[in-house]
């Protein structure tokens, strides 16, 4: 056995050297990695609140850098990607918001800020039914804080764009949820009975707002929503009441007034109202068969097809056979020699904007009922 | 000589029996080396990255732009000219001079200044790289420790490659391409014996990065993927503007470097500031010019490209680095090649991108191809730069296109410009590496030109003494001794003169000691598809100077032998002419 030379102890006194510097230099790098992340936390950070300043000033584009400075900085920041995303889809950049949105959800697919990003952007695409799906996902998905009224803004958002798109079995069934969610609170029931007007449930919409008069006798927005409800379901005599209720409590509202024209209007020419002498009834018939005669001929500028031409001369026939009639098949009849006229016009030119010929396509729409 | 006796102690002895284990020294000396060189770098790293952010916050005047980097080159250039004069420039030559000429020594003071210097030109702004010094450091460690431990020269020669690669998988955070390197630049053989020690001191180098920093790749790139077969038509451009775009940088940066360097050798220490000086005034202008620019690397690989900008980064960057590296400042070119790439390869997307954007990626994918493709025209070495680029994307689907570009930039670049980057930026120092196409050569001579026809062997009836007659009239030292024409072994002069010397004269040759070695199987031999090299190893470790040519279908069967002085005179080195001798 040979004995631990000089040359031995120089070697393992080398190594053991050499563990010390190991030891002392991973404590330096260790204490620089930490000032590193701290600092660079701190620069991101920084950077981060320059470009949200800058977002919320419409300075989309600058924004931009500054998020991508914070990411280089810290990446696989989820704050940071999804400012960026933001920013994105701010400044239009739709294809690069979806990528940057899609490439977190590919890590964090229940990430709901993520998915209420894409939505918007696939919005901004243009591709709503995919946008539908991850509304939903973000709904449904994971909030870092104040789930409840982030998921109740998110819910929102979707039953605009479904408003919107009046895609109303979908808007329908967002509402009664919302409906759910609701309770008391009167303001968020006001906007769906609203709502539920647009997806075409009046029925609903009158109840509710039916509700809102009991809390409140004096809400008129409550009774304009009641008066659209019921106008909407052609009661047009409840309708005018509650426009005329609404006006007296918002006097100077314009759309009131015209509503109330409108409602007005409707109520002078409908010949199914209730308690209408016969008299009165083919009256308001014949009114009806000459309105649509006479919108008609304007429409067509004097200048009719063929076949418009026979349908014209076959109203003023009836106009001036129907004169002493008041039997209610004369009524019928006039009624619908109107409504097919009121077709013809129709299909010629379009949808009526006066008010008097507004008002003559639904009380002929009502008559068809 | 005072010894400590370590009879009574088990450690001791157990540590005295390490020490004189080579193979378990060699294992040992790669984690440690891995580990401390792993510890070294990241703290290079660490100091570059916080300095440069003291050097540059945000919002900082344009002027600092312009005053930091002249002070900063004013400064390492003083300190490179009188305390520290082989660590400037990249740190790659230096390396490969130290491994080829001067028997892997490197000084502690180097190790030193070129991590002193280094830190403050890079964090001050030069546009050079941290790879090339981190390299030189690593390799200075591992010589600097193997000497300290008295191991010997072939010993502390085989740890420098070990050290590079230790350093490069920290820096780069890449460690295959780390590997890789070492062999096929620094060694420039793929099949170097230090090849696992290589790879154990990657290995751990990179564990210690990601220890300390984390698993954290050097750029986060999105998923590669080909749109369409005519990418690959423009990838082949790339490569194109790649070749080109490397000849340009790298002639320019030599021919630069030799007006410098034909400056009075007075002005050697203020030389640098024309480099700091020179890429401040580009970055007053254009701040992305400045530093080593990973981050608008990464920025451009994630797609935020405008031709107009990447096209005007890649002309400055070459400028700024060529100017910054020929001026004598510390610093590599490992860095900024991938910058030029990135920002030729980002162009090169750009352009196809606009013309045929539903056939073609995202420019960012070019500017990742670029990178490869500009390492490999810059530095040459086309496997490195492939694996580099595959390991920092983490993607398969990236080899092809990368190969691709790859190789024809690397055709352009070996075409225009012969001699690689490093053994030029060395032959202007006076020094001449050996290629490594000759190493390579020397390294593929079989024995088989070399070996001469088997002599008469002997019987194992023969006697010393006739035996020793017979050999006097050859010049071989050593004679083949076969059974039913089946070779046994070989007896050496040595041996038959000491048979005679102890009276042995009437002794048959079976009857030798020394011979009943020689009969064992495993007696040393050669096959004649063995290199010289093997050649001249099994002789070193078998002590002989002549071997026997065996079949490898039977081992017995001799086909021939060689001497050592065949083996020198087919290396082309000194051997005894053998007409000459016989004249």
């Amino acid at each position: 056995m040979s004995g631990l030379t000089i040359s031995s102890a120089r070697f393992f006194g080398t190594l053991v050297l050499t563990g010390v510097l190991m030891g002392v230099l991973f404590a330096l790098d260790m204490f620089l990695a930490n000032t590193v992340k701290t600092e660079s936390r701190t620069e991101a950070e920084l950077l981060f609140h320059e470009g949200q300043r800058l977002l919320q000033q419409g300075d989309a584009g600058h924004a931009i850098d500054r998020f991508r400075e914070a990411l280089t900085i810290a990446r696989g920041e989820r704050a940071y990607q999804l400012a960026l995303a933001d920013a994105l889809l701010a400044a239009n950049k739709t294809s690069e918001a979806a990528a940057e949105t899609e490439q977190i959800l590919t890590t964090d697919s229940t990430n709901s800020r993520a998915n209420l990003l894409l939505a918007r952007t696939l919005v901004r695409q243009g591709k709503v039914s995919q946008a539908i799906s991850y509304y939903h996902r973000a709904i449904y998905g994971h909030w870092d804080s104040d789930a409840a009224s982030q998921k109740l803004a998110v819910r929102w958002e979707l039953v605009a764009l479904l408003a919107r798109q009046s895609a109303n079995q979908e808007l329908l069934s967002e509402l009664l949820l919302l409906e759910t969610e609701a309770g008391d609170k009167l303001e968020m029931r006001r906007r769906i009975a609203h709502l539920y007007l647009v997806a075409g449930f009046p029925e609903r919409a009158a109840q509710m707002f039916r509700d809102l008069l009991r809390r409140n006798p004096v809400d008129a927005d409550a009774y304009f929503g009641r008066a659209e409800a019921e106008f909407s379901r052609a009661n047009y005599r409840s309708a005018c009441s509650d426009f005329r209720n609404a006006a007296h409590l918002e006097p100077p509202d314009d759309d009131i007034r015209k509503r109330l024209n409108l409602c007005d209007e409707i109520l002078t020419l409908d010949p199914s109202e209730r308690r209408l002498s016969a008299e009165e009834r083919s009256r308001r018939s014949l009114k009806l068969l000459e309105l649509s005669l006479d919108s008609l001929t304007k429409c067509t500028a004097g200048s009719p097809s063929d076949a418009l031409r026979s349908s014209i001369g076959r109203a003023n026939q009836a106009l001036k056979h129907s004169r002493r009639s008041l039997s209610p098949d004369a009524v019928e009849s006039s009624l619908q020699l109107a409504e097919q006229l009121w077709q013809k016009r129709t299909k010629q030119c379009g949808q009526p904007a006066a008010v008097g010929d507004q008002a003559l396509a639904l009380v002929l729409k009502k008559a068809a009922q | 000589m005072p010894q400590i006796d370590p009879s009574e102690k088990p450690l001791l002895r157990w540590l005295e029996g390490l020490r004189r284990n080579e193979t378990r020294i060699s294992l040992l000396l790669s984690l440690i080396i891995g580990a401390l060189v792993g510890l070294v770098v990241v703290a290079f790293i660490l100091l570059t990255g916080r300095l440069a952010a003291r050097m540059y916050p945000a919002g900082g005047s344009g002027w600092r732009r312009v005053l930091v980097p002249a002070t900063g080159s004013l400064l390492t250039g003083y300190l490179l000219f009188r305390y520290f004069p082989f660590a400037r420039g990249s740190g790659i030559p230096q390396t490969k001079f130290a491994l080829f000429v001067a028997d892997g020594v490197i000084h502690l003071r180097t190790v030193i200044g070129k991590f002193a210097c280094c830190t403050m030109s890079l964090a001050s702004g030069i546009a050079l790289g941290r790879e090339g010094p981190s390299v030189q450091v690593g390799a200075g460690i591992a010589s600097v420790l193997a000497r300290r431990l008295g191991l010997n020269r072939e010993q502390v020669k085989s740890l420098v490659p070990v050290g590079c690669s230790a350093a490069l998988a920290a820096a780069f955070n890449t460690p295959i391409a780390a590997v890789l390197f070492s062999l096929e630049e620094i060694l420039g053989d793929l099949h170097a014996p230090v090849l696992g020690a290589v790879v154990l001191s990657s290995a751990t180098s990179w564990m210690v990065l990601h220890l300390v920093l984390g698993d954290d790749p050097l750029f986060h790139v999105p998923a590669y993927h080909l749109v369409h077969p005519v990418e690959f038509a423009f990838y082949a451009a790339l490569g194109v503007v790649g070749g080109f775009g490397s000849v340009l940088f790298v002639q320019l940066l030599l021919q630069l470097r030799k007006w410098f360097a034909d400056l009075p050798k007075q002005t050697a220490w203020l030389q640098p500031v024309a480099g700091g000086l020179g890429v401040g005034l580009m970055g007053y202008f254009v701040p992305d010019v400045l530093g080593v620019g990973y981050n608008y690397v990464e920025r451009v690989l994630n797609g935020n490209v405008v031709f107009q900008a990447v096209a005007m980064l890649a002309i400055l960057k070459i400028v700024a680095t060529a100017l910054c590296y020929a001026s004598g400042n510390a610093g590599g070119i490992f860095g900024p090649s991938l910058f030029i790439g990135a920002m030729l390869g980002a162009a090169v997307g750009s352009v196809a991108h606009f013309f045929l954007p539903g056939y073609t990626a995202d420019p960012g994918a070019y500017a990742l191809i670029g990178m490869g493709t500009a390492f490999a025209g810059i530095v040459r070495t086309p496997l490195t730069s492939v694996i580099m680029i595959f390991e920092l994307t983490r993607d398969y689907t990236i080899i092809v296109p990368l190969m691709i570009s790859n190789l024809i930039a690397f055709f352009i670049s070996y075409q225009l410009q012969r001699e690689p980057i490093y053994e030029a930026l060395a032959h202007q120092d006076g020094v001449h590496l050996p290629k490594v196409e000759h190493r390579a050569a020397y390294g593929r001579i079989r024995v088989a030109t070399v070996m001469r026809p088997p002599p008469q062997a002997f019987a194992l009836s023969t006697t010393v003494k006739d035996a020793a007659a017979a050999t006097a009239e050859g010049d071989l030292e050593a004679w083949p001794v076969a059974a039913g024409g089946k070779l046994l072994g070989m007896i050496s002069l040595a041996d038959l003169q000491l048979a005679l010397l102890n009276g042995g004269e009437a002794c048959e040759l079976h009857d030798l000691g020394s011979f009943s070695d020689a009969v064992r199987a495993d007696f040393p031999h050669l096959h004649p598809d063995h290199t010289l090299s093997l050649g001249l190893e099994r002789m070193g470790a078998a002590n002989v100077k002549v071997l026997p040519i065996v079949s490898r279908a039977d081992v017995r069967n001799l086909l021939g032998v060689v001497t050592l002085d065949d083996i020198l005179r087919g290396l082309g080195v000194a051997g005894k002419d053998r007409d000459q001798e016989a004249d």
